[in-house]
């Protein structure tokens, strides 16, 4: 493994008002790396995207992004270091053209990574074409996967180290899913590490190097994708024989 | 003739509406906020730019050109220190501050310049006019329209074209997406507000030459920027613009009918509108 | 083994104090002209006004989610139907407070279907502008002697004496019907609902509480507490005109009142109307320095403590007046 980790969670706690929706949570991600982290609905999994994109305010443990304390930095002022959420249910500007979509990001990027090629509108639709096609129309009459294509691309415009997808599949054709899921080699070939939230617990383990599991707001389980086995994996997602570890 | 004459002072009137209207359009489109110190911002920027020019004996020109970036840096210090920590989805805490703000202005106001209307000298420019077959058209009226135009157009490519108009659009249409596509929505929503009341200052100067201000008259004018803007239809610049040219046109034909419905003549459209078209005239729905 | 109970009840010492003490003094009001002064009775008189167009502020923006900056629109429609049904009618002028409710439902019924088309901050404007078409219109009605105003001669019928016990039982029973009704209402299966819908109305939807109809409902029952205020603060004034009836300054006390004191309490527009009426009494020959320290104090209410001082005093002091909904108590026995 790597020396420097891209970004460190250690015993991270956080929540919302007087609701603690995550508990001492350990995370680890590579350079490079694609990091799948499933787990039944309400663990937690879409809290920690959103505590580490600075959204959910932390309140214990500690933070790090590319080796700086991040716990405090406001969410904004991550994304320029490289940090980039594609947020559940896409969440595009409604009214804006896909093209203005994807500009709105590149004109608050960051400096991409040393050595790795910055991400602009071209190769995008070189990676996403049908964009290209549609590039003038309005998001909102874009059909649900070439939207998700849209919610990635604003995404990789901000030019991101590591780019965390929450559940990029909901909702889409298996067609259009395994489209999209081809695209992730792409982009982690570009140099963008990767952290997948997923519903399908057998794509996210092909997707992925490494696998974590929640529940009930804590990390269950973590280990290498190709090693964890559907047993650990289902006890750590039901919550089954726990005590026992 | 009379008809036509009362249509045409309207649209002229209108373009002072227009221009408080853009102001009010915009903040509510970006923040679902409505300040309700809207009008008694004109009314403070026009005495100061009335007492100003008296002391320093500065023409309207000159003053607008004070007013604009005093008008800006009270709406960057509005939004900071105000308005930033109240935009949430409940509508009572903006409406209630700013309401607050509205009357400790109004009374300051009261205090420092008393009860009296004043107004600007615009010299020779009050009185010009063309004739147009026969109806004069006054040239600081038209001015007034233009600039409106002109400043509803510029907004307009302003929010289409650049950097600053995507990230606006974006913070309007989703906060935290804008958020996490790298925007300090704060900063944006303060140059939001700026840019409102630095219009209100353009507004200021022309109202204070073409009519007559008191601390007491900003609510009337707050009410007719609201009108203006759900006449044209709400979230459309445009739209506050057509809205504030028929709003003219309403109290002008109300008050050649009857001297004491003008005002009411507006409010009557306004209601009417919202009866009948309550998403404006201007939208496409 | 210890047993455990779990008791819900609804008062508290507080509660039954403050309830007790309510009653006496609402009972106290209409003995007022046998020993207090004229001037005390109209001080008590304005305070009762104050305290029930307060209170219907309060529930219309409180619990209805309704922020209106144009309450003196049924202000003045309660107290023009006083003084009309009084001059044309030639009713009883105390007989007529109580119709004086009618004009003020008429008006707002088609006005909230007309203003719920316009979205959160932008309802509150239509409520003034509404106002304004009120307040025009009767400046413009020969009938009611358009902007002049018009006089309750009728109450020269009466001595002195008569009218201020009149007036202070219409007083008392104001008060009773504003924050009584209001606290009744709130703890019946309507006030939970209304409770819901203050804290979230889009679950409270969700739940099956019918938000449009509640809303209208609110709105029209507080339009007509608000005009039965108007009524009788008016005809204790013995005159009205449009610019006093709907003087967009009744919205101005109405915010503070309920903002200082504290609102989607029962008790809020109560400590805020007593601060109020005093400070007014104390600072109001300031004028407009006085505003001026009113306006801020509800820019720093609005941006500091939302739940005014009532919210305040809560937190150091669970100590509720008015409890409108139940308290779960846990007792632990031992099994002596």
């Amino acid at each position: 493994m790597s020396a420097s980790p891209l970004l460190t969670a250690r015993a991270l706690c956080a929540g919302y008002g007087d609701f603690q929706a995550l508990f001492s949570i350990d995370f680890d991600i590579q350079p490079g790396e694609v990091v799948a982290l499933i787990g039944a609905n309400g663990a937690g999994k879409s809290t920690l995207l959103k505590t580490f994109v600075g959204l959910v305010p932390i309140r214990d443990g500690s933070l790090t992004f590319c080796g700086l304390d991040v716990s405090k930095t406001p969410a904004h002022a991550l994304v320029s270091r490289g940090l980039a959420l594609v947020p559940e249910g896409r969440r595009l500007f409604r009214g804006m053209t896909a093209e203005d979509n994807l500009r709105v990001a590149a004109d608050h990027a960051g400096q991409p990574a040393a050595g790795t090629r910055p991400w602009t509108l071209e190769r995008l639709y070189d990676l996403f074409p049908i964009l290209a096609e549609r590039r003038a129309q309005a998001v909102e009459d874009l059909s649900g996967g070439q939207q998700q294509m849209v919610a990635i691309g604003r995404a990789l415009m901000t030019q991101p180290k590591l780019l965390l997808c929450d559940e990029i599949s909901l909702g889409l054709s298996p067609k259009v899913i395994a489209e999209i899921y081809d695209m992730l080699p792409v982009i982690r070939q570009a140099g963008t590490a990767i952290v997948l939230v997923e519903q399908d617990v057998s794509l996210a383990s092909r997707s992925s190097d490494r696998v974590y599991c929640m529940l009930e707001g804590r990390i269950t389980l973590s280990g290498r994708s190709s090693e964890v086995t559907r047993d650990e994996i289902t006890q750590a997602y039901f919550g089954v024989k726990h005590d026992l570890g | 003739m009379t008809w036509v004459d009362a249509v045409i002072q309207g649209l002229l009137l209108g373009g002072l509406y227009a221009q408080y209207a853009i102001g009010l359009s915009l903040m509510f489109g970006v923040m679902r906020i409505v300040n309700i110190a809207h009008g008694d911002l004109v009314i403070l920027l026009a005495l100061i730019g009335i007492s100003v020019s008296a002391a320093f004996g500065l023409g309207p020109g000159f003053i607008m050109l004070l007013m604009i970036p005093l008008g800006a840096l009270i709406g960057w210090g509005l939004q900071r220190g105000i308005l930033n920590h109240l935009v949430g989805n409940d509508p009572l805490p903006s409406l209630i501050a700013t309401f607050g703000l509205s009357l400790a202005l109004q009374n300051l106001m009261l205090t420092i310049w008393q009860a009296d209307t004043r107004s600007l000298d615009a010299g020779a420019l009050a009185i010009q006019s063309i004739d147009l077959g026969g109806i004069h058209v006054g040239v600081l009226p038209l001015g007034i329209v233009a600039v409106a135009a002109l400043l509803t157009w510029g907004l307009h490519v302003v929010l289409k074209t650049t950097r600053f108009g995507r990230a606006l659009r974006a913070s309007a249409a989703d906060k935290d997406a804008a958020t996490l596509s790298g925007i300090d929505t704060k900063i944006v929503y303060a140059k939001a507000t700026a840019i409102a009341v630095a219009i209100l200052g353009i507004a200021a100067v022309f109202q204070a030459a073409r009519t007559t201000v008191s601390p007491a008259d900003g609510g009337a004018q707050l009410i007719y920027a609201f009108e203006a803007v759900i006449i044209g239809g709400m979230g459309s610049i445009w739209g506050a613009f057509a809205g504030g040219l028929i709003l003219g046109v309403a109290q002008v034909v109300g008050s050649r009918i009857d001297p004491g419905w003008g005002i009411l003549a507006g409010h009557l459209v306004f209601l009417l509108v919202l009866a009948w078209r309550p998403q404006g005239i201007m939208s496409r729905r | 083994m210890t047993a455990s109970t779990i008791l819900v009840h609804r008062h508290t010492l507080s509660s039954r104090i403050a309830i007790t003490v309510a009653l006496l003094l609402l009972a106290a009001i209409p003995t007022m002209p046998f020993w207090a002064s004229s001037g005390q009775i109209r001080l008590i008189i304005e305070l009762s006004c104050l305290i029930a167009i307060a209170q219907m502020w309060n529930l219309l923006a409180g619990y209805g989610g309704m922020v209106s900056v144009g309450q003196q629109a049924f202000i003045g429609a309660g107290g023009y139907s006083l003084f009309v049904l009084s001059v044309y009618a030639g009713l009883n002028p105390f007989w007529s407070v109580p119709l004086a409710m009618i004009l003020p439902a008429l008006l707002a019924a088609p006005s909230y279907l007309l203003l719920r088309k316009l979205d959160g901050p932008y309802f509150a404007i239509g409520t003034w502008v509404l106002a304004e078409v009120f307040r025009l219109v009767t400046g413009n009605l020969q009938v009611v002697n358009a902007g002049s105003g018009m006089t309750l001669r009728a109450m020269g019928q009466f001595t002195a004496h008569q009218r201020e016990i009149g007036l202070t039982i219409l007083c008392a029973l104001l008060l009773l019907i504003t924050v009584g009704g209001t606290f009744l209402m709130l703890r019946s299966r309507l006030g939970l609902a209304m409770t819901a819908m203050r804290d979230d109305p889009v679950s409270a939807a969700s739940q099956g509480v019918n938000v449009g109809r509640m809303r209208f409902g609110i709105y029209v029952v507080a339009a007509m507490g608000t005009g039965l205020a108007g009524a009788i603060y008016y005809m204790a004034q013995l005159r009205i005109s449009p610019s006093s009836g709907f003087d967009p300054y009744w919205s101005s006390i109405c915010i503070f009142i309920v903002m200082v004191g504290g609102i989607g309490r029962l008790e809020g527009p109560i400590v805020g109307a007593l601060l109020y009426f005093t400070a007014t009494r104390l600072f109001g020959h300031y004028g407009a320095s006085y505003m001026i320290v009113l306006g801020l104090l509800t820019l720093l209410i609005a941006l500091f403590s939302p739940g005014g001082l009532w919210g305040l005093f809560g937190k150091l002091r669970d100590w509720p007046w008015f409890p409108v909904g139940h308290r779960l108590e846990y007792r632990q026995r031992g099994d002596a």
